[in-house]
């Protein structure tokens, strides 16, 4: 049966991106999987079947998930080790730094709105609609996993050193304008992230507030764990076969 | 449809595969045609694991691989097999000659073990 929509390039990217996500296909791997499953569904369609017929018959003589990995693994054995420790660099780079870059970036929003509009109602929205905004960046942040990791894969297949280093650049920026801030304000950075709580205790900002950190927990949840098979969300599964984004994380703890 | 032990398509598909390189260079969809023509549609292997025995082939140099444009404007990493790789050809292919004829006679005749026992039980 073919259903109204399908769309055989979209259907063929999400495959390979699904293999591709378990940490053990290169780019061009990957492009080479791509253009074998384009080829056989072509064939197959100029034997009467429908694109989507043609499609699925087609992955699965390519094989599944599981067994590409396997046997790719045993191919790119570099991927494990190397690319394994320029993954947790990067990792521990990113998940130190983004916290750090997003709670300077509230605490002088909860200062500036207080110093300038005290509790008033331009706060309150403002703060709100900050919150939210970030909550909406969190969610486009997971939704675009698949583009970020496949970002860091192919920069650490060309230069594992060179992403290594960009990504530890704005520690040297944080580094830098913590002394700053702490002259400014008299406060870390960090002990002024419940300002908010405190100062403008409206109902509204306290909602969105939790909100924010409800949607950082998913987010980081979600970064880890693939969502498109609930029954892959394991323990067990995070250390067997651990996605990019997992030594990323796992790089920070 | 055959269902080949999987230690044993694991060893032969660089053979093969060198086999049908020697014919002049390929890529992935049309190795796996030829492999799937030649065998009579009889063999059943995951299409997939033929890349990683590929690029296996690669590191040892027996083959080399470059993109290259189709009409359709679709890319396709073509492989071409090099000297290394004609030598490793006629080694393994003598080699499975080997192994080839021994179990053809072993096959045909099965003899020193059951002929042994009844030497003995004879006495």
């Amino acid at each position: 049966m073919e259903s109204p929509h399908f769309d055989l390039k979209a259907s063929v990217d999400d495959y390979i991106l699904l293999i591709q996500n378990q940490g053990a296909l290169t780019g061009s791997d990957a492009k080479e999987l791509t253009n074998h499953l384009l080829d056989a569904t072509d064939e197959l369609c100029k034997g009467g079947l429908s694109e989507e017929e043609a499609f699925i018959i087609a992955t699965k003589r390519l094989g599944n998930e599981e067994t590409l990995t396997q046997e790719y693994a045993k191919v790119n054995p570099s991927l494990s080790t190397n690319k394994v420790w320029s993954y947790l660099f990067i990792g521990f780079n990113l998940f130190y730094i983004l916290p750090s870059i997003v709670v300077m970036m509230l605490a002088g929003l909860y200062t500036f709105m207080h110093v300038n509009f005290e509790r008033g109602l331009i706060s309150i929205v403002v703060i709100t609609a900050s919150h939210l905004l970030l909550s909406g960046l969190i969610i486009f942040l997971v939704r675009k996993k698949v583009s970020i990791s496949g970002f860091f894969e192919s920069q650490v297949q060309k230069n594992p050193f060179r992403i290594v280093l960009l990504t530890f650049l704005p520690h040297i920026v944080i580094f830098l304008l913590r002394p700053v801030f702490v002259s400014k304000f008299h406060f870390m950075p960090a002990t002024f992230i419940f300002y908010p709580l405190r100062e403008f205790n409206g109902t509204l900002v306290e909602f969105t507030f939790y909100l924010a950190i409800l949607s950082i927990i998913g987010g980081v949840l979600a970064l880890i764990f693939s969502f498109r098979k609930p029954e892959l969300v394991t323990l067990r599964y995070l250390f067997e076969k651990p996605s990019i984004l997992s030594w990323c994380a796992l790089g920070y703890l | 449809m055959k269902d080949l032990n999987k230690d044993l398509m694991a060893s032969s598909l660089a053979p093969i595969v060198l086999m049908i390189l020697r014919g002049g260079e390929s890529y992935g969809y049309e190795i796996i045609q030829k492999l799937r023509d030649k065998s009579g549609e009889q063999l059943n292997v995951a299409e997939g694991t033929l890349y990683p025995v590929l690029k296996k082939m690669e590191a040892k140099k027996w083959i080399e691989s470059s993109w290259k444009t189709a009409d359709t404007g679709r890319e396709r990493k073509y492989y071409k097999l090099t000297s290394e790789g004609k030598k490793e050809l006629e080694e393994q292919y003598s080699q499975w000659n080997f192994i080839n004829e021994l179990i053809e006679k072993l096959w045909n005749h099965p003899t020193s073990i059951s002929r042994l026992q009844s030497t003995i039980t004879s006495f």
